[in-house]
């Protein structure tokens, strides 16, 4: 086995299982366009684990470990073992994010497919779910959807796109709703539902994982 | 006063008929209009129960157990347009005597939404219009959005209720989105709710004879939230006018005359809060200055008042409170001796006690969210004063005890 340090770290081009719909690198730091630049003269390829799959599978410094295994030394030897590392890649993925549960999780803003909108600054998002701001830049309405408080895809949407605490969220909702100075977004009982209302609403907003995104509504950017 | 048979029962068919068309409305599930809710409708109910050691509070409970202390609420808001919503609410209450089941509208308006842009959205509300007021008074008949079964009594004054709910008038309101925080302004004006159980809990007497008229409400309002909700700061003022007369025979029985007064009360609250994951710290302070003139007599109170709040969220479930309230009738008279400035003189039943003057009160409390719907509650109270008790259920001042104690709990219901 060959010990020696790379030069730099090498990546690999993952599998297309591993890619979002878009060509988009798997949210885990794996960038296709560094692999495809090193393709020529790979003399090592690594595979760069994101810390939370590091800490889960109780490995230490990535480079270190998976050089040792993994490196190769020559063009051809590098097609093959590209073979042999791309279903051992998609296994140990598979494994962190068996693992880390929700760390691999992301959640997107959808809207309906209609919506001409491709992203939002955060302000607007916040001041829509807050249920302050009901229109679009286009002056139509704006129909928002949530999952139950309790549901754990709905805090970590507060905290991590919204930046905002779930309480203090609901809070607000029910300060409008019994004050009769706005209304509460629309309950939807899980993400196959969230994501079923959002493609049949013309205007509706709503959040979903990354990972259940499909074809039926489109995924905005939060500016 | 003697209640007729008649009345009392059909207060009690109003009361019924909104607790059926509230069952319903929850069996039936929400009321739709194609994939776009065009309605929404919500509701609320909520029964606690409470023991004082002395002093009688929402009812009976000195050295017993209160039951009289309900509130069920049900509102709709409809959306025709983008623009364009009318909302209205319908409350039915039970406080002891002072609050007995009738029926009323808390809010009914339309609200007319002229400017919607990314940065700033700004609207007109017409008709009965909830005055914002502290950080709780927008809700402050929906348990759960409460701090605690009782609303912090030197801030939220039980006795000036009707005026705080709601004005009959006009609000122009505007939402200012910046990305460090979101400002609502709002400023209204209107005619206020001044009813005769306001003005006999603002004399602590029965006021028959005493009749406010033409009142009027002015405020303006600002609140701040930062962009993240951990900050929050609500700053209002608040100027209500009324004429009032007052039948010279309430003062000198015999006396077939009338005399004209004006009434004034100006008041200016402050608010802050700050939340966490795990905990919130909230501080309000008031400062009112309520003065009813009849040129040669009448009753001042310079007041103020602030309570602080800890909360301690030590569950996604459940709510540990504890919280300190200190307030004051009169700020020159901290005492509370000015409460007895008519005891035994000619307007010897406007004496009050002096604990009528101010409140010391710490309380804990525990708060358990069942699920979205339910809600359970606990708190106990110690009181030194009885500054915000009702007249209602405290008639008689020599019985009014300064140092007291009040446990609660209350099961609440919301959809």
């Amino acid at each position: 086995m060959d010990e020696q340090q790379p030069t730099a770290n090498r990546t690999v081009v993952l599998p297309d299982m591993w890619q979002t719909a878009d060509g988009r690198p798997y949210s885990g730091g794996l960038s296709p366009d560094a692999a495809s630049k090193e393709r020529a003269d790979a003399s090592r390829c690594v595979v760069v684990l994101p810390t939370e799959c590091q800490k889960a599978l109780h490995v230490r410094p990535v480079h270190k470990y998976l050089m040792t295994p993994f490196s190769i030394s020559s063009p051809r030897a590098t097609r093959s073992a590209r073979t042999f590392l791309m279903p051992v890649i998609g296994a140990l993925l598979l494994l962190c994010s068996l693992l880390t549960g929700t760390a691999y999780a992301a959640d997107v803003v959808i809207t309906h497919p209609g919506n001409t909108n491709t992203s939002l600054p955060l302000s607007s998002v916040r001041a829509i779910f807050s249920m302050r701001l009901n229109t679009w830049p286009d002056g139509t309405q704006v129909t928002v959807f949530v999952l139950p408080d309790r549901h754990p895809a709905h805090a970590r949407f507060s905290r991590t796109v919204l930046k905002m605490l779930p309480y203090r969220l609901r809070r607000e909702w029910d300060r409008l709703v019994f004050s009769g100075t706005g209304i509460a977004p629309i309950e939807v009982k899980d993400e196959a539902e969230m994501r079923h209302r959002v493609a049949s609403t013309p205007g509706s907003i709503g959040y979903l994982d990354e990972g259940l995104v499909d074809a039926s509504v489109r995924a905005i950017v939060v500016k | 006063m003697q209640v007729s048979a008649q009345s009392s029962s059909s207060r009690l068919s109003k009361r019924l008929r909104l607790l059926c068309a509230m069952a319903l409305l929850i069996a039936g599930g929400r009321v739709t209009a194609a994939d776009t809710q065009v309605w929404h409708v919500n509701g609320f109910l909520s029964q606690a129960a409470f023991y004082t050691s002395d002093n009688n509070f929402a009812g009976d409970s000195d050295d017993g157990v209160s039951t009289d202390f309900n509130e069920a609420g049900l509102n709709a808001s409809l959306n025709p347009l983008t623009w364009l919503r009318f909302s209205g609410q319908l409350l039915a209450r039970n406080a002891g005597h002072y609050d007995n089941g009738a029926l009323r509208t808390d809010y009914f308006n339309a609200d007319i939404q002229f400017w919607s842009n990314a940065n700033v959205r700004a609207g007109l509300r017409v008709g009965r219009v909830r005055n914002a007021f502290g950080l709780y008074n927008e809700t402050r008949d929906v348990a759960s959005t409460r701090p605690g079964i009782t609303l912090p009594s030197v801030f939220y004054l039980e006795q000036s209720r009707d005026l705080n709910i709601s004005r009959d008038g006009v609000g122009l309101y505007s939402d200012i989105f910046t990305n460090y925080g979101t400002l609502a302004v709002e400023i209204g004006t209107g005619k206020a709710r001044v009813s005769k159980r306001l003005v006999k809990e603002a004399l602590m007497s029965d006021a028959d004879g005493i009749e406010p008229d033409d009142a009027r409400i002015s405020m303006v309002a600002l609140n701040w939230e930062d962009a993240d909700g951990h900050w929050r700061f609500a700053l209002s003022q608040y100027r209500i006018t009324s004429d009032v007369t007052a039948a010279l025979s309430v003062f000198f029985p015999g006396v077939d005359a009338t005399l004209d007064g004006s009434f004034e009360l100006d008041t200016t609250a402050f608010s802050v809060q700050y939340s966490t994951e795990r905990w919130q710290l909230t501080m309000e302070m008031l400062r009112f200055d309520y003065d009813l003139d009849f040129d040669f007599v009448g009753r001042r109170y310079p007041g103020e008042s602030g309570y602080v709040q800890y909360t301690w969220i030590f569950s996604p479930a459940w709510q540990l409170f504890g919280r300190y309230e200190d307030g004051v009738m009169d700020r020159h008279h901290r005492n509370g001796s000015a409460m007895e400035q008519f005891c035994g003189t000619a307007l010897d039943k406007f004496c009050n006690s002096r604990s009528a003057g101010f409140r010391r009160d710490s309380s804990i409390g525990l708060r358990w969210d069942i699920n979205s719907q339910w809600m359970l509650a606990t708190e106990a109270h110690y009181i030194d004063g009885a500054m915000g008790l009702a007249y209602s259920d405290n008639p008689q001042p020599a019985e009014v005890a300064t140092y007291w104690t009040l446990f609660g709990i209350e099961l609440a219901f919301r959809f």
